[in-house]
Parts: structure tokens; C-alpha cells; sequence
């Protein structure tokens, strides 16, 4: 096995879906794997992982993580077909999106964050689909009695999820000098949004333009695709959906156009 | 504009600094301070002992041309020894000094360098103006102007062995009043007397040196070359011809002055006609040093592509330059 | 600051650094790395300031966009609008592909927005000590030629208005010489309206005189007339006499430039359906496309050749 664990990085803002997206990865690589990719054994550190599963199969809904900084995440991998898997050492910190918050805010970025950062060999780039804060222009009439007419200052923390990762990525630009890893954009709880019948390319460009144009004003010097992800299967809010996720709780349905949850991760190995 | 106006222009306006025009290619704001801190960069850089393969990065940054990361770290040590922190990946700002520190040793006086001294910057300035010729456009244009005249005046400077004049003038000794006896000579006359024979001496090594007899015979050539009628199967091969008869008759690895209205009235006969810079390209390639070959495409093979016909005599500008800068980056002469 | 591992200048150094000047954002990073602390990466400041401008500078060559006109004419609104139309996708042929001042967009354009809690669309006055530049990169839509880096001076009016009544001279403005493009902006509500009519025209014509004071800019090329709020014109009671001043600016404008000088109109931000979000822009980004760069050239001294040979012509 290779000295050197293959280092992903999962950014995204707060509850864009990246604890339970590690979860439901941890227990299908686990189980019986998929895409070519599953554990080669337990790893040694595994507490917060089995934790993290629990939460998943259990259908409850994750508390927002408490660490500080990124969790140290190692998952021992076989890559390839059975009988020609090799293996690999994937490091993949589950990081809070706190830190992403507070790297939007004011610049601040956790040291060891900012290492794994500038080795990663791929980036997984969360956007939660159901939850896209987006500009609104004020209505060329007047105001439909919901505005009192009271200016408010700005802040940061309102601001479009597109404008936060794209400034994400930027940061992330400046600390690697412009050199970026293939980056998966993985937009999450894509079931909510499956019925529309877009391609997960597409859903970017309609939702996140700013963000779909940063992407592609980076090619070819950047390798990147994006990927519709539902690690909960559905809706669990909606009792009849949430039943019929129950019946097979460790392996989830891919939603319309979606991708299961190996995809994203197998592709940025491919292009490592 | 009022006449209040206009005073305020008169005073407003004035001669603009070439410096800081210039610099602004890698700067935005530029304070005093901070033109002061880039001249001192420049000066230095300008300054430092100068050698071929050193000349031809700064004009490969000029140009914005790809160099080793080595040789980019070397010239960014170089910018940044005066105390400024100018590292490999500030691409503009690295391209702005170059060409800055090209045009300072471009405006530098030639002093009594010969050819040895002179190389360095007689293959930069040949190597911005093949460049320039291939339709390259470097950071600043300035650079293009400062070469071609440092090329001309540098061409004239090592052939002025016809310019010296006649001989230095023996001062007159003070009148002696009528009556009087003449002077015995003293110290002072003595010494007088020696230093004129000095000059008288000098005056005849430099009109009769080699390096005079040298420039007048390369010029009889010329006038000879001139004068012969030009027979070429076609204009590529013309061209061609021209160009390395030229070469062929200059006494010293930085050719005659004027090169370029020499090879105009040569090729008299096919002015009004176009090449293929293919074809060019294929009668002349050769085995250029390889420290050169990414400078001349039309000698080594690696045409560029945007370019495809020229006149005849911008070609034979253009192949002429090349075959210049290649003799300059060969072998060292000993001249 | 954080202590540079520089070695010190030598003695006769200029007393100010080019670090002064260039200060990288990197350097303190990775300096922070080397002691440990935490050091925020980049300035979360909403635009840049000058060593910041510089430092982008030095790796890529911007185009340099400075709007020059009055308090409230609508420079600020123009930058914010090139932000907010790229928001929602490419337009103009031009797709966005970066900006190191995000967050400097996303504060101006917050006024625009339902989130700023107004009734309707305002714009904050930039203030004289406000970091002046924003930045934004842009691309090509079909991804054809490299991307192209633009930095926007958001200047305080009030330095316009001190240079149009000579209490300033362009030389304590060192931006607008190094600005590739300089928009004078006349503020077309004023125009449309015949009672603050006569005085726009006057203070427009003020500052054009003192912006082609020889050497202010980098050169006449760089100027152009920027009409913003133009659908006020369309609206205006006196539509002619308004469409009338404007030519009479124009060409007031292209006979003291000795060019003809480009007028574009804006409506970037208008009530009006008619003239949509960035109305204009579109023009105005072919313009900084089609030049990207104006050079300030200056010709060595004459060289008078010494021998017949060098004399010699074809």
C-alpha cells in the first residue's frame, strides 16, 4: 500500500449534506461497495465514522457537528475489480461547515485545514439542493407590504450560497497557486429536486450560475463534473417515504438522474 | 479653456516619467517610494555582470516567453537583491523589469567596449528585434526602439576606425619678445612635448589599426555587393542569397549598420513580391546553437504559425536578424 | 504584521520596500504557517487596497477601468451590475470566472436586493477612505482565449468633483494615468431633466478639461463618455433638447481629445421593464474587450548616425 493516504477534501457551507454524505459512503463501501471501491478492512480509527452510519441507517437526522477543525477520517481502500483491486489509503476529514462559514466571513482558515487543502488530490464540493439561498433583485414596483422600507446593512452570513463557494474556491485558488485538484461538485438531497428531471449540470447551471460559469471558465485546466446525490434516499420528513427508505436502509434509491454515493469519489480517484 | 485654465494645464502638464509610464505594465498604483524601490531593482539588474544566455531570458520575459523555472528563479533573485520580494509566479511584474532593465542597458553608453563587450547585449538587442520581427509584441514596445537604435549606434561604435580625424594639434610655444633669446626648454616643455607624442602616437594606431583597415574593407564589399547584379532562380531564394551575402561580407558578428536598407536596395528587383514563410523556412533551416532555437523559427524549422506569406523584403529582414542573432550567440570572436 | 524571513535590504536600499508596495496576501500565510499562528489568508476587506491591486497586477496585467464623474451619478452602480447581471448567468459573450473581491460585489449589490430589507433599489456613496478596487475576471463565453482580469476603481465622487474645480490636480489621482480606460460619467437623470440640465453639462464639461490636461491619462484613447440612468432620457419631457446637450458633449469631448470619443449609455438598475438589469453592459465589457490595455510609449532619443553607412538609405 502507498505511503501516502490520497487526500479528499469535502468543502461546503453549514448542513450542505457532507457528515451524512461520509456516513452513507462509509456503510456502501463497507457493505459490499460499488463503482469499483470498497473498504479493504475496518479502519483503526472508526468511532466517529460508526457513528456517523448509525445516524445514517438509524433515519435520524444529524446533529450538527460539534468538532472543531477537521476530524481526521482514513478509510483503507480497494480500487478496481476484484481481481485486480489495488489498494489505496483515502484520507477524507470530515470538516464542519462552520470553518467555511467563517473562511467566507473573515479570511480565517484552520491551519490543518489549510494543509489539507493545499495537498488534497480531489475536492468534493457540497451544494445542498434544497437549500440555495439566492439573489432576489427588489421588485421594480413597489414592495408587496412585506418590507417596512428600513435598510438593514449587509452581512455576510446573507449572502448567496453561490457567492460564498465561489469565494470559496478563490481562497482555496490563492493557497495552491491557481493549481486545483478535479473537483466533484456533489449537490446533495438531490431527491428533492429529482422530479424536475434535470441533468445534475444543468440543475447548477439554473440554480448557481455564478458558480456553474466559475467551473467552466476553469477548463481544461481544471477537471471537473457534478454529481445529484440523495445519501438519505428521499424525503424522511414524509412518513410514507420514509418507510419505504426504512425497508432498505443501507442502500438508499438513486433518485432521476442521480448517482449513487461511490460516484463521486470513484471519479475523482479516476482523475487524481 | 480659460487662460487660468490653461496656466494650470501649462503647470499640471509637464514631461511624464518614462519610468513609471512604463512600469505601470506591472503595477497598478505606483507610489515615490515604490518607483524609487523599482528603480534601484532595475538599475541593479542593469548593472550586474551581463552575459549572453542572461541577456536572452530577460528578453525571453520581455516577450512573455516560457524559461526554465530555474532561470526564472535565478532572474527573480536577480530583481529581488536590492531587498524587494519579486518571486518566479509574479509573471508581469518579472516581464516589466526585464524589459526595463533591457531598455537601461539599451540607453547605457557604449564607452570603449569591443565586440567581446559588447556581445551580450548586441545578441539581446538582435534577439528583441527578431522577435519584433516575427510579429511578437513584447510587454512594453519601448524595448523595440531602444534595441534597434543600441544596434545601429553599436554597429557604427566598432566601425570607427574612419572617423578619427586628423592628427592632434602641437601647441604653440609663447612668443619670445623681439631681441630676446629664446627660452631654454624647461620641465614643463619637456613634459608638454611628451604628452603630444603620446597623442600623435595614438592617433596613428587608431587610423591605421586593423580595426579601421577592417571597416573600410568590409564597406568597398558592400559597395561591390551593391553594385553586382542579382541573379536567384526566385524570390525565396533571393532572399536567402541576400541575406547570407550580407552576413558573409560584415567584418564583425554584429553586421554593418543600415543592414536592413542594404538588404532593401539588394533586393531592388523583387520588392513588390510575397513569400511562402514555409518555403523560406525549408531553404533555410540549419542547425541553430539550441539556446536560440526557440528564437528562430525560420532557421530552425519551428515556423510560426500565425504568420504565412511576407513582402520579400520584410522576410529578408525578418531571416537576416535570425541569422545575425544565431552569429552572435555562436562561438565568441575574437573582436 | 507578520515577520518576513527576507534578508534585510542592503544599506543604500530605498528607504520604503517594493513589499510596501507589493504586499502578498501569501507571504503572510505562509509565513503563518511557519509560526504557527493564525493568520487570516486574504484581506476580507471588500475590495482591494493598492499593495493588493499590485500584487494581482504583478502576476497577471488587468485592464483597468476607472468611472470619473460626480456624488451619485452612478459609477458604483455600474461595477455592481456587471456582478449582479453575471449572477445570473453569461451575458454579452462574457462568462465570469473569478473575482478576488466577492464579498465587495455582494456588499454593494445588497442594496438592490429584498435581503437589504428596502423598498426599493438604493446605492451607498463611496466614501474617500472605502478601498478602492474591485476585481473580476472574466472569460470568454466559448472559452476561445484566456481569462481576462479587470480591476473597477470605485473612487469617491468627491475627488471628481475637486479635480472638475481645481482644487485637486490629476497628478494626486495617479489612478486615472494608469487607468487603460477612463469613463467620464454624466449622469442622464440630470441631463433628462431640463432645470439640472445646464449645470451637469457644466460640470461634465469641467472635468473632461482637466481629464485631457496633457499627461493626466495615459493617453485620449483612454477616455470615453459613460451616460448612466439613460432611461431618464427616454422619459424625459424634453427628450430632444436632452439628446441634443449630449451630442454637444460628445463632440466637445472628441474636439479637445482630437479623436472621436465613444459615448455609451447604461441603465444598469432601471424601474423601467423596458431596460433590464445591466442595460448597456454589454457594450461597455466589448469595449475593455476590444482593448484590453493602453501602453504609454515613448521613443528613445534621436540617433544621428555618424557614417555614410549608417546614413545610407535603400
Amino acid at each position: 500500500m502507498s505511503s501516502q493516504p490520497h487526500g479528499v477534501v469535502m468543502l461546503g457551507l453549514p448542513s450542505s449534506g457532507k457528515s451524512t454524505y461520509l456516513g452513507g459512503l462509509f456503510h456502501s463501501l463497507k457493505d459490499s461497495g460499488a463503482d469499483g471501491l470498497r473498504l479493504q478492512g475496518l479502519p483503526d480509527e472508526r468511532d466517529y465514522l460508526i457513528e456517523l452510519e448509525k445516524a445514517w441507517l438509524a433515519l435520524e437526522p444529524l446533529e450538527r457537528s460539534r468538532h472543531h477543525g477537521p476530524k481526521h477520517v482514513e478509510l483503507p481502500l480497494l480500487l478496481g475489480e476484484p481481481d485486480d483491486a489495488r489498494p489505496l489509503r483515502l484520507e477524507i476529514p470530515d470538516v464542519v461547515g462552520e470553518s467555511y462559514e467563517a473562511a467566507w466571513e473573515y479570511g480565517q482558515w484552520e491551519q490543518s485545514l489549510q494543509a489539507l487543502l493545499r495537498t488534497a488530490r480531489g475536492l468534493l464540493l457540497f451544494a445542498r439542493a434544497n437549500a440555495v439561498v439566492a439573489p432576489e433583485l427588489i421588485e421594480i414596483h413597489p414592495s408587496k407590504g412585506e418590507s417596512s422600507g428600513e435598510r438593514s446593512p449587509w452581512e455576510p452570513a446573507d449572502s448567496p450560497t453561490q457567492a460564498k463557494l465561489c469565494d470559496l474556491l478563490e481562497q482555496v485558488g490563492e493557497m495552491r497557486r491557481e493549481a486545483f485538484p478535479a473537483i466533484a461538485v456533489v449537490v446533495s438531497a438531490w431527491d428533492s429536486v429529482a422530479d424536475l428531471g434535470l441533468a445534475p449540470a444543468d440543475w447548477l447551471q439554473w440554480q448557481l450560475p455564478l458558480l456553474a460559469q466559475w467551473l467552466t471558465s476553469h477548463k481544461p485546466t481544471l477537471t471537473q463534473r457534478t454529481f445529484g446525490v440523495s445519501a438519505q434516499g428521499g424525503d424522511l420528513e414524509n412518513e410514507q417515504v420514509r418507510e419505504q427508505v426504512a425497508i432498505h436502509a443501507g442502500e438508499r434509491p438513486v433518485p432521476l438522474n442521480g448517482d449513487k454515493l461511490t460516484a463521486p469519489l470513484r471519479w475523482l480517484l479516476d482523475h487524481a | 479653456m480659460s487662460q487660468d485654465q490653461t496656466e494650470v494645464a501649462g503647470e499640471e502638464s509637464g514631461v511624464s516619467d518614462a519610468f513609471d509610464d512604463r512600469i505601470r505594465e506591472g503595477v497598478v498604483v505606483i507610489t515615490e517610494d515604490g518607483s524609487a524601490a523599482l528603480r534601484a531593482t532595475v538599475d541593479a539588474a542593469a548593472s550586474a555582470k551581463a552575459t549572453t544566455p542572461g541577456m536572452l531570458s530577460f528578453v525571453r520575459l520581455a516577450f512573455d516567453l516560457e524559461i526554465p523555472d530555474a532561470e526564472r528563479g535565478r532572474v527573480s533573485g536577480l530583481f529581488s537583491s536590492t531587498g524587494a520580494a519579486v518571486t518566479p509566479d509574479q509573471r508581469q511584474l518579472t516581464a516589466t523589469l526585464a524589459v526595463l532593465t533591457l531598455i537601461e542597458r539599451f540607453s547605457r553608453p557604449l564607452g570603449r567596449r569591443t565586440m567581446q563587450g559588447l556581445l551580450p547585449d548586441a545578441a539581446a538587442a538582435s534577439a528583441v528585434i527578431v522577435l519584433a520581427d516575427q510579429g511578437r509584441a513584447p510587454v512594453h514596445p519601448d524595448v523595440l526602439g531602444f534595441a534597434t537604435r543600441w544596434r545601429a549606434m553599436a554597429a557604427e561604435h566598432l566601425r570607427r576606425g574612419g572617423g578619427w580625424g586628423g592628427p592632434p594639434e602641437l601647441a604653440k610655444p609663447a612668443e619670445t619678445p623681439e631681441g630676446a633669446p629664446a627660452p631654454e626648454p624647461g620641465p614643463a616643455d619637456i613634459e608638454a612635448l611628451r604628452a603630444y607624442a603620446g597623442e600623435l602616437n595614438q592617433w596613428l594606431r587608431q587610423t591605421s589599426s586593423s580595426a579601421r583597415l577592417l571597416a573600410l574593407e568590409e564597406q568597398q564589399g558592400l559597395l561591390w555587393w551593391l553594385a553586382s547584379s542579382e541573379r536567384s532562380p526566385s524570390a525565396t531564394a533571393a532572399v536567402l542569397g541576400a541575406c547570407e551575402e550580407l552576413l558573409g561580407l560584415s567584418a564583425y558578428s554584429l553586421g554593418p549598420p543600415a543592414a536592413g536598407e542594404l538588404l532593401s536596395r539588394r533586393l531592388t528587383g523583387y520588392a513588390t513580391e510575397e513569400v511562402s514563410i514555409a518555403d523560406l523556412s525549408q531553404l533555410a533551416a540549419r542547425t541553430v546553437p539550441e539556446e536560440i532555437a526557440d528564437l528562430c523559427p525560420l532557421l530552425s524549422g519551428g515556423r510560426p504559425s500565425h504568420v504565412m506569406t511576407a513582402g520579400v523584403l520584410d522576410a529578408a529582414r525578418w531571416l537576416y536578424d535570425e541569422l545575425q542573432l544565431t552569429r552572435l550567440a555562436g562561438p565568441a570572436e575574437g573582436q | 504584521m507578520t515577520e518576513s524571513s527576507e534578508p534585510a535590504p542592503p544599506e543604500d536600499a530605498p528607504s520604503a520596500r517594493i513589499d510596501d508596495v507589493l504586499d502578498t496576501p501569501e507571504t503572510g500565510a505562509e509565513a503563518a504557517g511557519e509560526t504557527g499562528a493564525e493568520e487570516p489568508l486574504g484581506s476580507r476587506a471588500t475590495a482591494l487596497d493598492a499593495p493588493e491591486a499590485n500584487a494581482l497586477a504583478a502576476r497577471r496585467r488587468p485592464t483597468v477601468l476607472v468611472l470619473a464623474g460626480a456624488v451619485g451619478c452612478g459609477k458604483t452602480s455600474v461595477y455592481a451590475a456587471i456582478y449582479e447581471r453575471l449572477g445570473r448567468g453569461p451575458f454579452g459573450g462574457w462568462m465570469f470566472a473569478g473575482s478576488r473581491t466577492i464579498a465587495g460585489f455582494e456588499q454593494r449589490c445588497h442594496w438592490w436586493r429584498t435581503s437589504s430589507g428596502g423598498s426599493e433599489p438604493y446605492m451607498e456613496h463611496t466614501r474617500a477612505n472605502d478601498l478602492p478596487w474591485l476585481h473580476i475576471r472574466l472569460r470568454d463565453s466559448e472559452s476561445r482565449e484566456p481569462a481576462r482580469d479587470l480591476l473597477l476603481g470605485d473612487f469617491d465622487g468627491e475627488f471628481f468633483d475637486q479635480l472638475a474645480d481645481n482644487r485637486m490636480q490629476p497628478s494626486e489621482l495617479p489612478f486615472l494615468r494608469r487607468a487603460d480606460h477612463v469613463g467620464l460619467v454624466i449622469d442622464g437623470e440630470h441631463i433628462a431633466k431640463v432645470t439640472a440640465r445646464a449645470a451637469e453639462r457644466q460640470q461634465t464639461e469641467y472635468l473632461l478639461e482637466r481629464l485631457l490636461i496633457p499627461d493626466a491619462l495615459a493617453g485620449t484613447d483612454a477616455l470615453s463618455l459613460i451616460v448612466t440612468k439613460s432611461d431618464c432620457l427616454a422619459r424625459s419631457r424634453d427628450a430632444e433638447g436632452a439628446e441634443s446637450c449630449l451630442a454637444e458633449l460628445n463632440q466637445r469631448a472628441s474636439k479637445l481629445a482630437g479623436r472621436p470619443v465613444p459615448l455609451l449609455r447604461l441603465a444598469v438598475r432601471s424601474q423601467d421593464p423596458q431596460f433590464p438589469l445591466g442595460h448597456g453592459l454589454e457594450t461597455l465589457l466589448e469595449m475593455l474587450g476590444l482593448r484590453p490595455a493602453l501602453q504609454i510609449a515613448a521613443d528613445p532619443e534621436p540617433y544621428e548616425p555618424a557614417t555614410a553607412l549608417g546614413r545610407f538609405r535603400a
